[in-house]
Order: structure tokens, then C-alpha cells, then sequence
């Protein structure tokens, strides 16, 4: 398996409450990598972290090592804005900006310096087109973004991440605001984005694990309980608190 | 989830809750008196102004270009004390307006904590600095300043009254728009971000156009609350009623001419109904701002409320 992104001995504390436990482990390239665990477990810290959207806290703070490309994203020096354009985030509810479809989709070409207006047009509709909205929006690009379903505005925030061309892109409970059957198509995005990109996505739902990831990362207070391919992880998990978790015991 | 009751608690969807009666009609009353003396109000001012129009036509009124109250045949022309009262506020609010947002960004987004303490308690006390003792300082040290810089006839006029009144309203503009930025929807400012975008990209492009629908009725508020000051006009304006033609000429407006002629008035002679008649113009275009701004206001939470 190509890795992605390494994880050394990630720790992360808010003050001195320690978040995230030394966690270390590899997320493969090119496929769906679910991160599960019962609420209040740190999934969610673990995902800002890798893109560094805590650091807007100041009493946020890590130790341990991200690798991306041979480089520590948690190092200082590297550049917060080509992190971001590396690593997309799409967040637990949809949170389009109150502008129309075609500049929601555009905003991060244009923060990045592109402008010209052939590049920005054909970007914009290969990004819907791969967030699967395209056929419904095509005619009314300048439609406000608000006036859009919860499914639809959580596909249009996946093709807003795509358009900056990301590698990694990081879903924080994408479908937890969303009705059934557009969490079903969120799926079916994901795993078709999956052959080009490398997915992270947390989620509280195993049958929604079951259903999309490749690879499965459980974590219980802040610590990496298990990590391997979802099947197994689902069958046979090596560990009795993975068992437990899959069972229903605690949740 | 729903939770059990416990003893002692009260349950208001109950058929046998009584409603507290007298809390009830305590506040259903005095939701209507506010209503009924503003209809008093409105009664009052124009029972004092309607006989004006017995001696005086109201196209006079309105549109006469002269104010001479003490002239004989005497002359009740509002329009230049309306001219002077427009010029005056939106000059202010042209100052006021640009430098609020200055401040409030500078306290959201670039301050440290500490020092945001600080603009936000220097504000509070500014706020509270009564409007007559900023209108002594206009007296006496920007007037005279104004006066010799610029080789005025006096420096009592539009643009120190103006000026005077920024400073009077940049403590209530810069924290109502404080309050907006604040609550800003973090998605939103995360969202941007995540795609790379820089803070202030994100301010520029995301929060600003954000907040242009409650900065406009903060906008109309700030300049519903300089239309009707007082206090600060009547002693810097310089109290002529003329039209103003530079900002550095003297000026008349509606509310300064109320407060210093109402004193030397008799009652029933068509000056002090004509006092009244300008105590009119001055509630309904104040009333008029803040419903605009009002409206721009709800018409923004229902566009900000999704789906």
C-alpha cells in the first residue's frame, strides 16, 4: 500500500487536557481511510489536525510528527495556505458561502491568484461534475448556494474543496446533518473520488464505515486502538475494545 | 430528549396550568402603553403644528427657502434648517462609518486579547461622555483651531459639528458592528480556511460581504441616532440659517432651532406652532431611517436563516 500521509506520535492537547494520545499510524494513498470511535474520542481533533484548522485556538498545541511528502505538516515553517490547498476539509454541516454556486466553487481559485475566466469556468464544472451535483445546478450557477438542499450543499462543499486540486481531503462527519438519501450519494461520491484522491472521514456511523472505507482506524480516548483493512477490522479486530465498540457495548 | 418531572416542577403544557395572571397582564400592558404614547406623541406634535396653516401654507413650510421667525411679516421656510441637518449627518456618517469598521477590526481580528479589553472599555467611556461636554470641546478648542488653519470666518460650523458628532457616535456604531463580527458564523470563516485563504482573505471575502446587509442597518441606525442630537449642533453648528454651501459654513439645523428658540416662544403664536411643525419633520424622518435600517436587518436573518 502507498502511504499518503504518516502519522508519528501525533499528540494534541487543548491547555492541559491532552486530546489526541500518541498516535501513529499510515493513511494509505488513494483510498478511503474511516476514522471511528465513540463521540468525545478525539476523531474530530484528529482530522483538524492533519490540516491544522485547531491552530486557530491558542491554547491548541501538538507534538509528534505528520508527514506529507517527506515534510512535517506541524512544523511551523510549513505554510499554512499550501497545507490547505493540499489537504481539503469538508466540516459536519454543509457551510457554503452565501455567494452563488459558481463563486462558492471558484473561491479557492481565485483567493490562489487564478482569474482567468476560461480556466475558473472549467474547473468550476469539472469539480461539480465530480461532486455529482452538476446536472442539477448546471443551469443556475448563479443561484445563492443557500437556496440549495443540506445534500446538495454538502456535495457543492466537497466540489469547493475539489476545485483547489487537493490531495487529501478530510471529512469531518459529512453526512450527520443530511437525510438518508443524500448521505447515499455522498457515499457514492466518495468512493468514486477514492481512485484519485486519498479520503479521510470521520464518522460515528460503523454501518457507514462498512459501507465506503478500505481501511479503518479506531480510536478510544484520544489513543489509536486499532488500525488495518476495513473487512477485517469489521470481522475479526485483534483487540477486545474494538469488539466491544463493533458490538454495541459501549457507544 | 424529554425529561420526567421532578417535584416541585411545573408543567406548562399541563391543562390544569394556571397562567401567572398578574405577570401576564403586567407585560401585555405595558407592551401596549409604549404603542399608545407613541401615538400620544404623534397626536401631541401635530395638535401644536396643524394651526400653523392657518396663517402659514405649508408649501411655505416646507419649501420656503427663509427662516425669519422674527422678521415682520415673519418667515417659517424649513428647508434650509432640513438642508443643514442632512448635510451635517451624512458628512458625520461618512466620517463615522469607515473609521467604526477600522476599530472593529482592529478589536476582532488584529488586537490581542488584552488590548481589545482596552479599546472595548476606552469605547464604553467615550460612549458615556455626556454630548454637552464634547460640544464645549468643539467650542473652544476646535473651533478656534479650525478658525485659524483654515482663515475662517468662524469656526462654528458644519464640519466641526460633524466632526463632534463622529466622535459622539463611533462608540455605539463601532459596538453594534463589534456584536456582528463577533457572532460571525464560524463555519463560514473555518470554511474559508480550509481552502487556503488567509485571514484577512477571509475578512475581505468572506466576513465583509457577509455583513454588508447588517452593516447597512447598522448604517441607517447610526445615522437615525445623528439626525436627532442636539445638543452638540446647537452649540457648534453656528446657528445660522442659511444654506450651507461648504462644509465650512455655519449652519442651522432642524433640532438645534427647536432648542433655542422654544425658550423665547410664546405659546399659540405661529413660531411656536411652527416649532412643533419641525419637531414633526425630524420624528418621521427618524422614524423613517430606522425602519429601513430595521428592515434591512430582518430581511438579512431571514436570508442568513438556511433552508
Amino acid at each position: 500500500m502507498e502511504v499518503s500521509l504518516k502519522i508519528e506520535n501525533l499528540s494534541a492537547y487543548f491547555g492541559e487536557k491532552k486530546i489526541l494520545d500518541s498516535i501513529t499510524f499510515d493513511i494509505p494513498s488513494k483510498a478511503i481511510t474511516a476514522i471511528v470511535g465513540p463521540s468525545g474520542c478525539g476523531k474530530s481533533t484528529f482530522v483538524r489536525t492533519i490540516n491544522r484548522m485547531n491552530d486557530r485556538f491558542e491554547n491548541f498545541r501538538t507534538s509528534g510528527r505528520i508527514i506529507l511528502d517527506g515534510e512535517d505538516v506541524l512544523s511551523k515553517n510549513y505554510p499554512l495556505e499550501s497545507l490547505r490547498m493540499r489537504i481539503g476539509m469538508v466540516f459536519q454541516r454543509p457551510n457554503p458561502f452565501p455567494k452563488s454556486i459558481y463563486e462558492n466553487v471558484a473561491f479557492g481559485l481565485k483567493i490562489h491568484g487564478i482569474k482567468d475566466k476560461k480556466t475558473l469556468d472549467e474547473s468550476v464544472r469539472s469539480s461539480l461534475k465530480a461532486a455529482a451535483i452538476y446536472e442539477q445546478v448546471k443551469d443556475n450557477l448563479s443561484l445563492n448556494a443557500y437556496k440549495l438542499s443540506g445534500g446538495q450543499q454538502q456535495r457543492l462543499c466537497i466540489a469547493r474543496a475539489l476545485a483547489v486540486k487537493p490531495e487529501v481531503i478530510l471529512l469531518d462527519e459529512p453526512t450527520s446533518a443530511i437525510d438518508p438519501i443524500a448521505t447515499k450519494q455522498i457515499e457514492d461520491v466518495l468512493e468514486k473520488l477514492s481512485e484519485d484522491y486519498t479520503i479521510v472521514i470521520v464518522t460515528h456511523n460503523i454501518q457507514q464505515a462498512a459501507r465506503i472505507a478500505d481501511y479503518i482506524a479506531f480510536i478510544y480516548l484520544g489513543k489509536l486502538v486499532e488500525f488495518g483493512k476495513a473487512e477485517e477490522i469489521l470481522t475479526s479486530p485483534k483487540e477486545k475494545l474494538t469488539n466491544d465498540y463493533l458490538t454495541g457495548v459501549y457507544s | 430528549m424529554l425529561q420526567k418531572l421532578g417535584k416541585g416542577d411545573v408543567d406548562i403544557f399541563s391543562p390544569h396550568f394556571k397562567k401567572n395572571n398578574v405577570v401576564d397582564s403586567v407585560l401585555w400592558s405595558s407592551g401596549w402603553l409604549s404603542n399608545v404614547i407613541i401615538i400620544a406623541i404623534i397626536f401631541f406634535l401635530f395638535y401644536n403644528w396643524v394651526p400653523l396653516f392657518k396663517t402659514v401654507s405649508p408649501i411655505e413650510f416646507f419649501f420656503g427657502t427663509r427662516w425669519y421667525p422674527t422678521v415682520t411679516p415673519p418667515l417659517y421656510g424649513t428647508l434650509p434648517l432640513l438642508i443643514a441637518t442632512i448635510e451635517i449627518s451624512l458628512f458625520s456618517l461618512i466620517l463615522t462609518f469607515p473609521i467604526s469598521i477600522v476599530v472593529t477590526i482592529f478589536m476582532t481580528f488584529i488586537a490581542p486579547k488584552k488590548i481589545r479589553y482596552l479599546i472595548k472599555i476606552f469605547l464604553e467611556f467615550f460612549s458615556s461622555i455626556p454630548s454637552v461636554v464634547l460640544g464645549l470641546i468643539g467650542l473652544s478648542i476646535v473651533s478656534p483651531y479650525l478658525q485659524n488653519t483654515f482663515n475662517l470666518d468662524t469656526g462654528l460650523n458644519v464640519f466641526n459639528a460633524s466632526l463632534m458628532l463622529t466622535f459622539l457616535t463611533i462608540p455605539i456604531t463601532a459596538s453594534m458592528m463589534e456584536d456582528f463580527m463577533v457572532s460571525f458564523p464560524r463555519e463560514q470563516i473555518e470554511g474559508a480556511e480550509a481552502l487556503g485563504a488567509t485571514s484577512i482573505e477571509t475578512l475581505w471575502k468572506v466576513i465583509l460581504p457577509g455583513l454588508k446587509g447588517p452593516f447597512a442597518s447598522i448604517a441607517m441606525l447610526s445615522m437615525g441616532r445623528i439626525f436627532g442630537e442636539t445638543m452638540i449642533v446647537l452649540m457648534i453648528a453656528g446657528n445660522a440659517a442659511i444654506f450651507p454651501t461648504s462644509i465650512f459654513d455655519p449652519a442651522k439645523p432642524l433640532s438645534a432651532t427647536i432648542a433655542a428658540e422654544m425658550g423665547e416662544t410664546a405659546v399659540g403664536t405661529p413660531h411656536f406652532y411652527a416649532l412643533f411643525g419641525i419637531g414633526v419633520i425630524i420624528f418621521f424622518i427618524t422614524l423613517f431611517i430606522n425602519l429601513i435600517g430595521e428592515s434591512i436587518r430582518i430581511k438579512y436573518e431571514m436570508e442568513m436563516r438556511r433552508n
